[in-house]
Formats: C-alpha cells, sequence, structure tokens
C-alpha cells in the first residue's frame, strides 16, 4: 500500500469510527471529575474567576468600563483556552496512548481527534461563562453572532493539523513539550486576549498583525462582540490551514510507521 | 477471504539512546558538521525480523516458539498491523484482534462496567454491539457489583478479568495472542481456557506464542521455531515438537 493510499485509509477509519472520539471524551472528562460535587463546572468556575480577575485589573488599568471590557476577555480568554491546550496537549497526544498504540491498530487520526473533541466539550462548558457575562453587561448580539460557525469550523480545521504536526515531532523529539509550555505563555502576553490591539502604538502594532494567534482569536471574538470579522484574518487563517495540514501530512505520510517506536 | 501471506519481510528496530531523543543531540550535530556525527552518533538498529516468509489461510492455528527476544511479540505485532515492514511484503487479510497486553485501554478511574465498554469500542465494536454484549462480558467477569466501582479498587486479578472479557468478545478472523495467561485465580483459569477455546474456534486464522508445549499441542496445527528473527523451522506440530526435543537432547 503506497502512502498516499494509506492517509486516504486511515482517514476513513478514523471518520468511520467517530463514535470512538465523541463517546470516549465524555467519559474522560466524566472520570477525571468523580466525587466532586458539581463535576465539569469546576471548568466553568476556574474560567469565571480568571476572566473576572482579569477584566477587573486590566479593565482600570486600562480605564476601560467593564461592561464593555467583560466581554472583551471573556470571549477572547474563551478561545485562548481551547487554543492553549491543544498546543499543549498535542505534544503527549501519542505518547499518553502508549498502550492502545502498542496492542491494537487504530488510526492515529482517531487519537487526534479524540484530544480535540475533549477541549471541544471543555470549551463548551467554558461558554456558560461567555453567556452569563454577556447577559449581566447587557451586551447585544446582532446577526453577524452567525460568522462564530465558519470561525469554531476553522478553529477545529487548524488544530486538527497542529495536533498531527506537533504530535510527531513531540514524540521524536522530547524537548519540544518544554519549550511549548514555555512559549504558550509568551504567546498569550503577545496576543490581545487581555488588552486591546488598537492600543498598540506605532511599529509595535505587528505584534498583532503578523501574530496567527490574534488573527484566529478575532475572527470568532468579533461576531461575538457585534463586529463583522476582518477579510484579512480570514485569508490569514485559512492560508495557514492549507500550509499547516500539507505539511503536516506530509509529516505524517513520511513518519506515520516510525511513531510506534518512538513513543 | 482470510489469509497471511509474508513475503521475504525484515524489519529493523531503531533503539534510540536517551541522547538521540533530545533535541540539542541533533541541533548540535548539525552545527558541529560530520566529524563528531562519526563519533557520537550512537543509533542503533536491532534487525528483529529477517527474511520471514509463510503464508497461512482459514483454518490454520500457529504456534510461535523461541527463547526471548526471539521475535515472537514483533511478529505478532507486526501482523496486527502495529509495526510495518521495513522491506518486504506483508498481507493480511481479515479483522484482526490481538491479546496482547489484558488490560489495553482500561482506566482505573473508571468502573468496570465502563471499562467494558469503552475497551470494546477501542477495539473496534460498535455501539450497539459494544452495549449488548456488554452484560454477557459483565457475567463472565464474574464481579457483581464491583463492576459499578472504579477500578482502583479492584485487585490486579480482578482487573485482568475485565481486561480478558473484553479480549475473548467477537468474532474476529484472525487472532493474535501473546502468552496471557498467568493471572487470576485457578477458577477463572480454567474458565477462562474455555472461553479462549470457543474464541479460537470461531476464529479462521490464530497465531498464538507460548512456551507450554501442552498448550501448543492443543491449540496448534502448525508451529514455528524462531531465532534471532528468523525462521528456524516452520511444520506441522508434531514434527516440529519432535525436531524441538531431538534439537534440546543435542544441545
Amino acid at each position: 500500500m503506497n502512502s498516499f493510499n494509506k492517509i486516504l485509509c486511515d482517514f476513513r477509519e478514523c471518520f468511520n469510527n467517530f463514535h470512538i472520539w465523541i463517546i470516549i471524551p465524555f467519559y474522560d472528562i466524566k472520570a477525571r471529575y468523580r466525587r466532586t460535587v458539581i463535576g465539569p463546572f469546576w471548568l466553568t468556575l476556574g474560567t469565571a474567576t480568571t476572566i473576572l480577575g482579569m477584566g477587573a485589573v486590566w479593565g482600570s488599568i486600562f480605564g476601560v468600563s467593564l461592561q464593555e471590557f467583560l466581554p472583551y476577555v471573556a470571549a477572547g480568554m474563551v478561545i485562548w483556552t481551547f487554543i492553549s491546550s491543544i498546543l499543549n496537549e498535542s505534544c503527549y497526544v501519542f505518547t499518553s496512548q502508549r498502550s492502545i498504540i502498542h496492542n491494537v491498530k487504530v488510526s492515529f487520526f482517531i487519537h487526534i481527534m479524540n484530544m480535540i473533541s475533549r477541549n471541544i466539550i471543555i470549551m463548551f462548558h467554558n461558554f456558560f461563562v461567555i453567556i452569563a457575562v454577556f447577559v449581566i453587561c447587557r451586551h447585544p448580539l446582532n446577526l453577524e453572532f452567525l460568522w462564530v460557525f465558519p470561525g469554531f469550523i476553522l478553529l477545529i480545521l487548524n488544530s486538527f493539523w497542529v495536533g498531527i504536526f506537533i504530535g510527531i515531532v513531540a514524540t521524536r523529539y522530547r524537548d519540544i513539550a518544554a519549550v511549548i509550555t514555555n512559549i504558550s505563555t509568551l504567546i498569550m502576553i503577545a496576543t490581545p486576549i487581555m488588552w486591546q490591539a488598537d492600543r498598540l502604538q506605532g511599529n509595535r502594532k505587528i505584534i498583532a498583525t503578523l501574530n496567527p494567534f490574534a488573527h484566529m482569536i478575532s475572527i470568532i471574538r468579533d461576531p461575538l462582540l457585534g463586529q463583522s470579522p476582518s477579510l484579512e484574518s480570514y485569508f490569514i487563517i485559512i492560508g495557514i490551514l492549507v500550509i499547516g495540514l500539507l505539511l503536516s501530512l506530509w509529516l505524517y505520510k513520511k513518519f506515520v510507521h516510525r511513531i510506534v517506536f518512538w513513543i | 477471504m482470510t489469509f497471511i501471506n509474508l513475503n521475504n519481510v525484515c524489519l529493523d528496530f531503531p533503539l534510540y539512546n536517551t541522547q538521540s531523543f533530545s533535541l540539542r543531540h541533533s541541533l548540535a550535530k548539525a552545527a558541529t558538521g560530520g566529524i563528531l556525527k562519526k563519533k557520537n552518533d550512537k543509533k542503533f538498529t536491532v534487525s528483529a525480523l529477517k527474511n520471514i516468509s509463510f503464508s497461512l489461510e482459514h483454518g490454520d492455528r500457529l504456534g510461535l516458539i523461541g527463547h526471548n527476544g526471539s521475535g515472537k511479540t514483533t511478529l505478532l505485532k507486526l501482523l496486527a498491523g502495529i509495526y510495518s515492514p521495513t522491506s518486504g511484503h506483508a498481507q493480511i487479510e481479515g479483522k484482526v484482534s490481538t491479546l496482547f497486553d489484558v488490560l489495553l485501554g482500561t482506566s482505573d478511574e473508571m468502573t468496570g462496567n465502563e471499562n467494558l465498554y469503552l475497551s470494546s469500542l477501542i477495539r473496534g465494536k460498535s455501539i450497539s454491539e459494544a452495549k449488548s454484549s456488554l452484560k454477557d462480558m459483565g457475567e463472565f467477569t464474574g464481579l457483581g457489583d464491583y463492576l459499578y466501582v472504579p477500578m482502583h479498587t479492584y485487585s490486579a486479578g480482578m482487573k485482568v478479568r475485565i481486561g480478558f472479557s473484553v479480549a475473548t468478545e467477537g468474532n474476529p478472523d484472525i487472532l493474535l495472542i501473546d502468552e496471557v495467561f498467568g493471572a487470576g485465580d485457578k477458577n477463572f483459569i480454567t474458565q477462562s481456557i474455555k472461553r479462549l477455546q470457543s474464541l479460537i474456534e470461531r476464529t479462521g486464522i490464530l497465531v498464538f506464542s507460548s512456551h507450554s508445549e501442552d498448550l501448543l499441542k492443543k491449540l496448534c496445527n502448525k508451529i514455528m521455531i524462531l531465532e534471532h528473527g528468523e525462521i528456524k523451522v516452520i511444520g506441522y506440530t508434531e514434527e516440529v515438537l519432535s525436531f524441538y526435543k531431538n534439537e534440546k537432547i543435542a544441545v
């Protein structure tokens, strides 16, 4: 079987067995919060306290009213939490499945989808925070809101190639996991989540314009805040998706047979 | 159509020492050029399987004998599709089921029932198949109300019961077994052999690695002796076992 067929085969196996990566993540989360009183809503509560704290502190530093600033921080933080979990968990997406990989032949894409759908479930829990903040701040929604859905699809598709790419590289080189943990704090600081991009002065504007994470977050956050997402951001994110997907599938094709030796 | 056809299969196993696993090492290699690379490149490969050719068809029960490290487990994993050959061709047609590690896919945080359900999904069952066989599997474990308790409260033997009942459920075309016996109390062992035998009767092809001659005689019609990753002998059980005995006496 040639390598291209192998990728197609793995895709087919992954999508024919979609029930695996729908059901298992639910049990994962259930098991993680067993014997706690409010269960996975601890995630919601954790996000809520972070957002409230950050909103209060940074809102007053920037002199923005809470009513305007909280919805901004809430939307940005929930999306960032998802992105940062994907970046960090991708490093262990194969090594954590060692026992399965060594015992049955399962498409590696299933492990990636498991991780993504677990984080989607967590994001849905966090969405209650956004809803609560919007209600409390009386934040209006308009029809631009519908842009959220294509934004999400792009977020998930991008997570897919990032999962493959980081998954393979970080399984081969164990240092990558530590590198990514370090970098993700930096990314969070350099991305307009706690601050607004239009506050950057002069040359420093490139921090937001060249930052792919800023574009990824804004195409989902803008419609939530009642603005239409910028076309430029859409082009950049779709461009990254195409290049990333090609790159990671090439990597997958080249190394899929070696992954089992590395874990 | 169920068959296994291996043609001149070789498998080289890369061995990574901790150094070549780290990025620093690769960066250092790139920065310092060729000379150091020669001295420090500690990437070994072990040729785990060499020139393996054989074919099996529906009804064949193959037993694998060999010392530790002779390639039995590697061959089983290759047949399962977990390893792919470095060179040569491996054609495996049919639904494969493996009994390597009984605890595959189980999590200590989940209850016995949840583990039975999720492990069957990972082993390729559909939701309805997994749900309908749940009661059967649960009964076979004999764990009763313990099925509703997280697995970290179980003893080692109880965990094996969970793993074993999942692994031996279903109708595979090809069944690969790497010595799984040993845990569980006496009563469970006799029960499990019975269940295993009925599973073997249902399958098209069995490949079974064991050190127990009695079991091999009972279950297999063909036997292969592996030595240093190569096939030493392959043939019908009686012939090979007598050859094996003579060989032992000669040594």
